[in-house]
Parts: structure tokens; sequence; C-alpha cells
């Protein structure tokens, strides 16, 4: 936290302003009718008083008694604070009776406000909204002696929040915005596609950087709801814990283990592909290990998805009793992009499931320009991310498409599988295959599914010779294989028969070549043993003769 | 000016008439304004013949709180009760005189007898000019 900062009681907006308002100077927050200026400043006070510091509202809209009412409604303990004199309201609401009979001072404005942060030694000043305080004079723009109170907020050091009305049309900047504040937050109302939706933009920032886009918020029960981009500088977490999807094989093909916990999924697929069971059996599996988790149907009421889910096995009754399950079923088109993803971001910060499944996403896209939508679509994953909840995403392919995804959003996901329906000799088959998973060894088959009452079973697929095979035809194929295989080994035995036989001759070749060769070697030898025995009588003779000689 | 012939309804001539307008003057001593507003009060109730008033000035500088608490957010600020109970704030110094008259009177015209409101239309004809 910014020391020159104050914290704005909303997380996303202290991240926009880089810690919160200035400290002691005004902020002025302007914006049209609707925009939630009050609720802004309700929150802004309510934070203060959280801490335990006072604060003092001036109000010119609505009686202190309902703005009292509004804070205990959104859960800011309005009359508790009020009780304990941490909170003071003045009001300032316009007197429309008042006649007006000549030259008149504000002195008292700045007076009776003075008074009261003096007296309760507020932190700080909230004044809602400017534009109403001098109505009952006939007076709409602020004088010039409203500077003067800005001017007294500074010399005091006042952290102050100003709401204003924002006109309709494009005005030049008022004095007050140019010279009077330090800070301007500019609030509107965007309709699109007949849906409204709130934005925040930082016009100004004295003396400190802070984010420049405009920015989707959400006025809801609670409050204000933005949606923040702290988690778009990627400093998630480092995750190694795997999840298993509940189907082994698939955990096979994605290196055996499962997906990382905390990754972001996605399921794409024609209709009718599977994607809802194969969401609902990730879900079910994370059930099953105890933990909690949310599911987020647009297209199924929760009655609707407990039947069908049940049809195949899964059954959800039990754990949305028991509260593990929250089932969030609803229309796309009841409110704006915006809403809904900070709807679903409010339930998941409540909840802290350790599972997410939007089902499907794709509803979500078309409600408003593909670039808005994957901007939002990149904090809103990230977002969940950083919750460290996994999140998984059906995405619904018309059937028109070549399979390819038209969400610009896969790049986004860690990993993503996609259904597909092969329509051959007469039947439609299921396949599967992982088109990517970070971190993961996965397999670069494609495998073949069935949905049976027992959920989703994955078979091997005939692969080889160039193409899948699936359904019958996959049936055949095993069939022709094996008696393929039934026929080789036949020819192997005889081969093999083929082969001792052989061994068989050449022994017995041999045997004979043998004995042969015993009976040539002995003769031969019996001819030396002979031819020697001769040459010795020869010599003899010849001794004999030289001896009888002599 | 309108909202001030309200003001004549039928019950006040049941009620048994009131005697005195209270007159509360807020002022803010430090503002030159407010200086001359209650003499310039004072001066048009004595024009007019407006004679049965009491009148209190309150200084900012000295009761906050009570600004505060009777959410004034101008001075000077004027704060009528007629006799019949009816409430009416004037904000100004008084300087535009006329819509303060017109009001006043027909204030009066409420509270008294006909006749005598009549007699006092007639004489505020002519619009007072101050200094």
């Amino acid at each position: 936290m910014n020391d020159n900062k104050i914290s704005t009681g909303l997380k996303g907006l202290d991240t926009i302003l880089m810690g919160g308002y200035p400290a002691a100077c005004p902020t002025l927050l302007k914006g049209g009718p609707g925009t939630g200026k009050t609720v802004f400043s309700l929150g802004f006070a309510h934070a203060q008083l959280q801490q335990g510091a006072s604060a003092v509202i001036a109000t010119c809209d609505e009686s202190p008694e309902r703005l009292v009412g509004y804070m205990d409604r959104f859960g800011m303990a309005g009359s508790q604070h009020l009780a304990s004199g941490k909170l003071v309201l003045l009001d300032f609401r316009p007197n429309l009776s008042e006649t007006v009979v000549g030259e008149y001072d504000l002195s008292p404005i700045l007076l009776r406000i003075s008074h009261a942060v003096e007296n309760s030694d507020a932190a700080i000043l909230v004044i809602d909204s400017l534009q109403n305080l001098l109505l009952g004079l006939g007076v709409t723009e602020p004088r010039k002696e409203i500077l003067e109170l800005f001017d007294w907020i500074r010399e005091k050091e006042v952290t102050t929040l100003v709401t204003m009305s924002a006109s309709l049309d494009n005005q030049p900047h008022s004095l007050l915005e140019e010279y009077a504040v330090d800070c301007v937050i500019h609030l509107s109302q965007n309709l699109d596609n007949q849906l409204m939706t709130r934005y925040l933009r930082v016009l100004k920032m004295r003396g400190s950087a802070h984010g420049s886009n405009s920015y989707p918020f959400s006025l809801n029960h609670r409050g204000v709801s933005l949606l923040p981009i702290t988690a778009t500088r990627l400093e998630d977490a480092m995750e190694l814990q795997r999840i298993s999807t509940g189907i082994p094989r698939i955990d096979s093909m994605l290196g055996d283990e499962g997906y990382y916990k905390g990754a972001s999924l996605m399921i794409s697929g024609r209709s009718g592909s599977g994607k809802t069971i194969f969401a609902s059996t990730m879900l079910n599996q994370v059930l099953q290990q105890g933990e909690k988790a949310i599911y987020v149907s647009f297209e199924e009421s929760e009655g609707d998805l407990k039947r069908n889910l049940q049809s195949v096995g899964i059954g959800l009754s039990g754990y949305l009793d028991s509260g593990q399950l929250l089932i969030h079923s609803g229309r796309a088109i009841e409110m704006g992009l915006e809403d809904h993803l900070i709807t679903i971001l409010n339930l998941v910060e409540n909840e802290s499931p350790q599972i997410l499944v939007l089902d499907p996403v794709s509803a979500l896209m078309d409600m408003g320009s593909s670039r808005m939508v994957k901007m939002l679509m990149i904090r809103f994953i990230s977002h969940i991310k950083l919750a460290g909840t996994t999140l998984v995403l059906t995405e619904l392919l018309p059937d028109a498409s070549a399979d390819y995804s038209d969400l610009a959003i896969s790049s986004l996901v860690d990993t993503w599988f996609k259904l597909r329906q092969v329509e051959s000799n007469g039947e439609l088959n299921r396949l599967i295959n992982v088109v990517k998973s970070r971190g993961s060894k996965t397999s670069n088959q494609i495998k073949e599914f069935t949905i049976g009452d027992s959920g989703i079973l994955l078979e091997d697929p005939y692969i080889g010779e160039g193409e899948v095979v699936v359904g019958s035809a996959r049936i055949t194929r095993i069939k022709q294989e094996q008696e393929e295989a039934e026929r080789k080994r036949y020819e192997l035995i005889q081969i093999e028969q083929a082969l001792s036989t052989l061994q068989a001759t050449y022994e017995s070749k041999q045997k004979v070549l043998g004995a042969e060769f015993e009976s040539e070697r002995s003769e031969l030898m019996r001819k030396i043993t002979e031819l020697k025995r001769q040459a010795g009588q020869v010599l003899e003779q010849r001794d004999a003769m030289r001896d009888a000689r002599e | 000016m309108g909202r001030l012939t309200k003001i004549i309804d039928m019950s006040s001539e049941n009620n048994p008439v009131v005697e005195k307008y209270k007159f509360l003057l807020y002022i803010d001593s430090a503002k030159p304004k407010s200086q001359h507003a209650a003499d310039r009060l004072r001066a048009l109730c004595r024009l007019h013949l407006l004679e049965n008033y009491t009148l209190e000035v309150v200084d900012l500088q000295e009761n906050p709180t009570l600004f505060e608490y009777r959410r004034i957010i101008a001075v000077p600020t004027l704060d009528i009760e007629t006799p019949a109970s009816q409430k009416h704030r004037f904000v100004g110094d008084l300087s535009n005189s006329e819509i303060f008259i017109t009001a006043a009177g027909m204030m009066q015209e409420a509270t008294k007898m006909a006749k005598q409101a009549v007699d006092i239309r007639n004489k505020i004809k002519p619009p007072y000019k101050p200094g």
C-alpha cells in the first residue's frame, strides 16, 4: 500500500489507482445517473470505518436515513457505525421551498463541514453529490465559493471523495475538474446489444501513475465489483499438483496424471458431442474428493442438468444438498458479459471452489465485439487462475463450422480437448483428442469414446494404414485383423515344420558323410602303414647286403 | 410565489389568531453581505406595518451546530414562522425586496383579518427601493 494513497475499499479500483484515492486531497467521481456514484462513496467510507477511522458524509441527494439503509443492505454496518459516532452524516439536501431574496454567502457549507470533520477527527470526507448542493438556490454549476471548500480540504489534508453528475453531452471540462481536484474518475454506462455495462475510467491523477483503460464494473446487492486487471500481470503461483479427470484413459492421454490443479481447460465440440457430460465427469471427480465445485450453466436449469447427468451415472443431488456443489443457471441474455463474469467471479470469491465449469462459454461470446470479449476473457481466465480454481470451459462449435474454434481464447487455456463426431457406415461416432496441454506429455492419439450408463468410456480406435476407423467399421477391421493373424500363425507353423524337416535331413546327411569319411580315412591309414612297413623291409635288406659284402 | 397562496386556508379562520410572527435570521458576522440583513428586515417590517413580530439573530461563528440542525447552506437566511405556524425560508440579503414583500404580504393576508390585509396590499403597491 502506497503511503500517499488511501484504499478505496474496492480491490480492483485500488489496483487501477495504484493504491487508492490520493491522500489529503480531493478526488472527483463523475458519472451519469445510475452509474453507482453513491455506492462507490459508501464503499470508501466503509473501508475507512472498518479500519477504525471516522468518516463524514455530506449527502445532497438522499436522506441520511436512506444512506444508512443502503450501507446496511450492502453489508457495511451503517447503523452500527452511526451509533458509535464514527460515521457522521451531514444533511445537505436542497430545500426547494427556499426563496432567494438577494445576494448571499455560502460560508455555512464550509463551516458545517469543517466543524463536523474537526469534531469527529474524520480521516475522510465524502460529498455526494456536488451539483445538487446549491439546487435549492437555483444554482446547478459549482460556484467559486465551492472552490474555497477544496482549498480548505487541501489545507487541512482531508482525503475527500466528491461525486458529481456528468452532463450527457460532451461539455468542456468544468473548472472543478481542471483546477480544483487532483484525481478525476469517470463512471459511465454503455448500451451494447440492448445490454447495459458500466465502465470506470481514471481521467487524471496528479503526481501518480494509474491504470488508463476503461474498466467494466458491476453493481449488485453486495455493492460494487470491478473486474480487476491484476491477474493479467501473469504472476500466478506455480502449481504442481495433478488432478484426475475421472476418466483414467484421458488421464493417460495427459501424460498419465491428469491436469494440473488450477489449470484452465477447454472442451470444444458441436452440439451433442458430449461436452457437458465430459465437464461434469471432471466436476464429479473433484466432488468425490470432497472439494467444492461451481457449475455455471447457460443452457440447462438446475433440475434438467441433475436429471440429464443422472442418466449417465453422475449423481449430483447429494452434493447440492450438502452445499458442496453450487449450480448457477441463467440465460446469457439476462445481463451484459461483464456482469456475468463479475457475478461468476463473486461466486468464486465467496465459495473458493476447486473447480468451476462454464457451460458453454460460447453463449457469452456473441455479447460483444470479439476483441472486447477476448480482452475480458483474458482478465477472467487469469483471475480465476489467481484464485487457484480449475476452470473448465465448454465451447459449442456451430454445426456448419469445420471444427475450428471460433473463440480466440484457445491460446489462453492450458489444456484443450476437442470432441468430434465422425460419420461413417451410417453411424456417428464420438472421438476425442488432446489439442494441447501445457506441461504434459500429451498423447497424439485420437480416441473413440462412447457414452453409456456409467458415463464416458474410452475405446482404442483402430489406428494404422493411414486412416482412423471407428464404430462398427472398427470392429470389422479388428475381425479382419484377427483372421489375418490366424492365417499368419498357420503359415508360421508350416514354416517351422519345414525348418525342422530340413534340420533332420541335414543331420542324417551329415551322419552318412561322416561314416564315408571314416572308412575312407581308415583305408588310407592302412595303406600308409603298409607302405611304411614295406619301406622298412627294403632298408633291412640293404643293410644285410652291405654286411654281407663286408 | 405561487406556493405561498397555499397559506390561505379556511382552517386559519377557525383558529384563534396567534399574535406574533417569529423571525429567525441566520447570519455570518464575518461576511459583509450579512452585516445589514437585520437592519433591512426591521426597515421592511416598519415600512409595511408589520409590527407583531419577534426577531432573533443567530451568528454562524457562534453557533455552528444550529446551522447543521437547521440545514442552512447560505447566509443570510431568514426563517419565518407565521402565527398560523406556516414556515418559510428566504435566502439572501433582502436586497431583492420585492419578492420578500409580496411573500410577506401574502402571509399577513392569511393570518390577519381580510380587511386589514387588503389595506396592506394597497400600501405595498409601489415597490420598495433600498438606499
